[in-house]
């Protein structure tokens, strides 16, 4: 590999995880929630501009199809459920240079629905000035959408690309600490009863046997 | 008796106190936090594409100028660039369209950036109506990207008519 000579450009990446999607495979990096009849669902991305220029950018959801386990996005014209469904704020930004702005994708699912797995992407778009032929240059950075809809279940793996995508848990080393501290008071507590029941027997046996003298 | 019942209060003591011990650094680790932010996927912001002047029938090619993905996320998940065009419309009249059967897009060779590695995969394409895959990166790990510098191919049919043309060239990666 080659050192990377990063000019900067248009980027876009999850800014928040749903808590019901946190333990989601790839929530860090697609939006997977699962999608119910009648509910409202919300999502922060962040869109960032990191060339020395501010960025004219445009963010909308397109469609779509994931067949055999090979994500295509369908042309802007073409719609499905999802990208119906969908709408993202603010849909026109301009990014200051080396900046960034929080966009939030809102997903307004009606009821009922069909349970089914839909599929989409937020894009991120920005254009190069016209050039005198007429001819404009875009380029797009996007978000893919794998939404479950409804009691939807996947009946093949192909849904998802695998991804070794995880979180660390700052807590669940001190969580550990607690357990054990807990499970030594038990341990002494348990001990001191034995201790503490040995004792008092050989008391009352050295009484009965001093009663037993007289 | 007695002095025995001392000696294992005070070691019943010893043992609440262990625990305890053990279990104040705890407390202190409880009110950390630390948010672990998803990396970014990143293109490059795009040049301006002169396709300059030319006759029917003939065939132009331009370069796209350079092409770069960056991908940060590090969670080893595949992307892909993808392009489509518009069809490039001459509105004078008559109006008249040139369509994206008549355009091809070369991705040309390929540099893989970035200190984590990925299988990349090149397609040219000689039809851009579609959402038609140009490069392709699997077997994703790490911090990593590509760059590489597009060749924009358009024929001229011989029907198209004289004027000045407008249209959209989008490439795309997810």
């Amino acid at each position: 590999m080659t050192a990377t000579t990063d000019a900067g450009g248009l980027g876009i990446r999850i800014a928040q995880i749903p808590a019901s999607a946190e333990n989601t495979p790839n929530a860090r990096v697609y939006i997977v929630t699962r999608l119910l009849p009648g509910t409202t669902n919300s999502q922060r991305l962040e869109v960032s501009n990191s060339t020395d220029q501010p960025l004219n950018v445009t963010i909308y959801p397109g469609a779509a199809t994931n067949v055999g386990g090979v994500f295509n996005a369908l042309p802007i014209g073409q719609s499905n459920d999802l990208k119906s469904w969908t709408t993202v704020s603010p849909s026109v930004a301009t990014i200051p240079a080396h900046s960034y702005i929080s966009a939030l994708v809102t997903i307004d699912v009606p009821t009922p629905v069909t349970p089914s797995e839909q599929y989409g992407v937020i894009w991120a778009a920005t254009s190069s000035s016209q050039s005198s032929t007429g001819v404009t240059s875009v380029n797009r950075v996007g978000i893919r959408m794998y939404n479950p809809v409804g009691d939807y279940t996947a009946t093949t793996s192909t849904s998802l690309h695998t991804s070794s995508a995880g979180t660390t848990s700052v807590l669940s080393a001190g969580a550990d600490m607690q357990w054990l501290a807990i499970a030594v008071l038990f341990v002494a507590m348990g001990v001191f009863a034995i201790l503490h029941y040995r004792q008092w027997r050989k008391a009352v046996l050295k009484q009965q046997r001093k009663l037993l003298k007289r | 008796m007695r002095k025995s019942q001392r000696n294992l209060t005070a070691l019943f003591s010893a043992a609440l106190l262990v625990p305890l011990m053990v279990a104040t650094p705890v407390r202190a680790t409880d009110v950390t936090l630390d948010v672990d932010t998803p990396g970014t996927l990143t293109i490059s912001v795009p040049a301006t594409l002169d396709l300059g002047t030319a006759v029917s029938p003939s065939t132009i090619n331009v370069s796209m100028g350079l092409a770069t993905v960056t991908d940060t996320r590090n969670t080893g998940t595949a992307w892909f660039v993808a392009v489509i065009a518009s069809a490039l419309t001459n509105f004078d009249p008559p109006a008249n369209t040139i369509i994206p059967t008549y355009m091809e897009y070369s991705s040309g060779a390929i540099t893989p950036t970035g200190a984590g590695s990925a299988t990349l995969v090149e397609t040219d394409q000689s039809n851009l109506t579609g959402e038609v895959p140009v490069v392709t990166a699997s077997a994703v790990t790490g911090i990593q990207g590509a760059t590489w510098t597009p060749t924009f191919t358009l024929h001229i049919p011989a029907a198209a008519f004289n004027g000045h043309y407008t249209g959209t060239i989008t490439q795309s990666v997810a």
